[in-house]
């Protein structure tokens, strides 16, 4: 049983560290590269085919538009309609999860269960709770630090950067979790129980535990986001 | 196996956590691949698939509109035939009489003109009837002097006893024809 985030090739080198492309980072650009073919694919369709004003039921258009009116109104019924925009932004954030989180049905190691992959995601939902609160609500976003009184400053500056540790540490631990369940499950049954036996626990560590994780990271960076930057009224 | 080596063979297999350079740099990396996705998947996902269905709202909306406005165009039509249909008996009526004052009015007038014609017709009648008058005058004045003159011819010829005188004049009147005097 290995559970490590296996190094796979050296790619570059940067004071003497040399950088490897890891397990999760080649399996960051499989997923990249499928999205993109798949952006593309649908561009193609959208020009070549042109999308019905009545989408059939089950068709591609129609699985897109439920997923993009979704994550819109997920983003203006936390956020309010100012920061509507955001919604893409989301959108591209919780179709990469999933996608991470399904890369184990694939026989792929999930990129989510690395450090290094959900810590960049927690970095920018922190940086766009700061520079949208600044940009939006200017010295209304300070003086949260400093409520009920300049004592609690201390506590506010813990709280906000606890904020980005525990969404990459939440999504990290939960998919690292998950691998290591099955990896053991698998190690544990003899050989001939291994072929339909572990299938409940896919569907539940990958597939409801992936779409899960990936609502949570989603949603609760909204829900942060639009803490400090929805002016009061929207 | 000494602690370098071991060292050596965990960083050659990887890791599980650890918060070193090497995993900064990972971070760097799928900082880049993350920034990079989640922008194409925003602007060539997400945004086409959006206006799509914000058009398809607009458009919808407006042929809402569109037939709202439609509907109470037509029920306005609606009520302005019911209030038609409604004054149609009087209108009927109103229309009836206007054509009939315009009947009796045509009559009047073509009867008026006909006196006039007739009028004028008569008048040229009379005039034609005078002159005509005037004309057979003038044609007996011109008869009786030229009698006159055959009477007085006769006179001269023949010396004149009274039964002779008046047997003249009777051949005269009778050689005349039967005229008819008139003044």
């Amino acid at each position: 049983m290995d559970f490590n985030n296996k190094k796979i090739l050296p790619l570059f080198e940067i004071n003497g560290q040399t950088v490897w492309m890891t397990q999760s980072i080649l399996g960051t650009w499989i997923i990249m590269a499928a999205l993109i073919l798949f952006t593309v694919f649908v561009n193609i369709y959208m020009r070549v085919k042109k999308f019905e004003d009545v989408p059939k039921p089950r068709s591609l258009q129609n699985v897109l538009e439920v997923a993009v009116d979704s994550m819109h109104n997920l983003v203006r019924d936390n956020a309010g309609n100012d920061l509507g925009w955001l919604g893409g932004y989301f959108f591209g954030v919780f179709v990469y999860i999933v996608c991470c989180n399904y890369a184990p049905l694939l026989k792929l190691r999930p990129p989510t269960a690395d450090i290094a992959t959900t810590l960049p995601l927690a970095l920018n939902t922190f940086l766009l709770i700061h520079v949208l609160g600044l940009v939006k609500r200017k010295g209304e976003y300070l003086k949260d630090y400093v409520k009920p009184m300049f004592l609690f400053l201390p506590i506010h500056l813990i709280g906000e950067l606890a904020r980005p540790i525990s969404l990459a540490l939440r999504l990290f631990g939960n998919l690292l979790g998950g691998m290591i369940m099955i990896d053991l499950l698998y190690h544990a049954l003899p050989l001939y129980f291994r072929i339909a036996l572990p299938v409940p626990l896919h569907i539940y560590f990958d597939i409801f535990i992936g779409a899960l994780q990936a609502f949570i990271f989603t949603f609760l960076s909204i829900t942060f986001i639009s803490e400090h930057a929805s002016v009061e009224g929207e | 196996m000494n602690v370098d080596e071991t060292v050596a063979v965990v960083e050659t297999q990887g890791k599980i956590l650890s918060f070193d350079r090497e995993t900064l740099y990972e971070t760097g990396v799928q900082w880049l691949n993350t920034i990079i996705l989640t922008v194409l998947l925003a602007k060539f996902l997400y945004k086409p698939v959006k206006k799509f269905m914000d058009e398809r709202s607009e458009r919808i909306k407006n042929q809402l509109s569109g037939a709202k406005e439609a509907e109470k165009s037509a029920i306005s039509m609606r009520d302005d035939y019911t209030i038609k249909l409604r004054d149609i008996e009087a209108e009927r009526v109103e229309i009836l009489e206007a054509a009939a004052k315009r009947a009796r009015e045509k009559t009047e007038q073509l009867m008026t003109e006909a006196q006039s014609d007739a009028e004028h017709i008569r008048q040229r009648a009379y005039k034609e009837i005078a002159l005509e008058t005037e004309k057979v005058k003038d044609d007996i004045r011109h008869e009786l002097i030229e009698l006159s003159t055959a009477l007085a011819g006769r006179f001269a010829a023949v010396s004149l006893d009274r039964s002779t005188q008046d047997k003249l004049i009777d051949d005269t009147i009778s050689e005349a024809g039967g005229v008819t005097w008139l003044r």
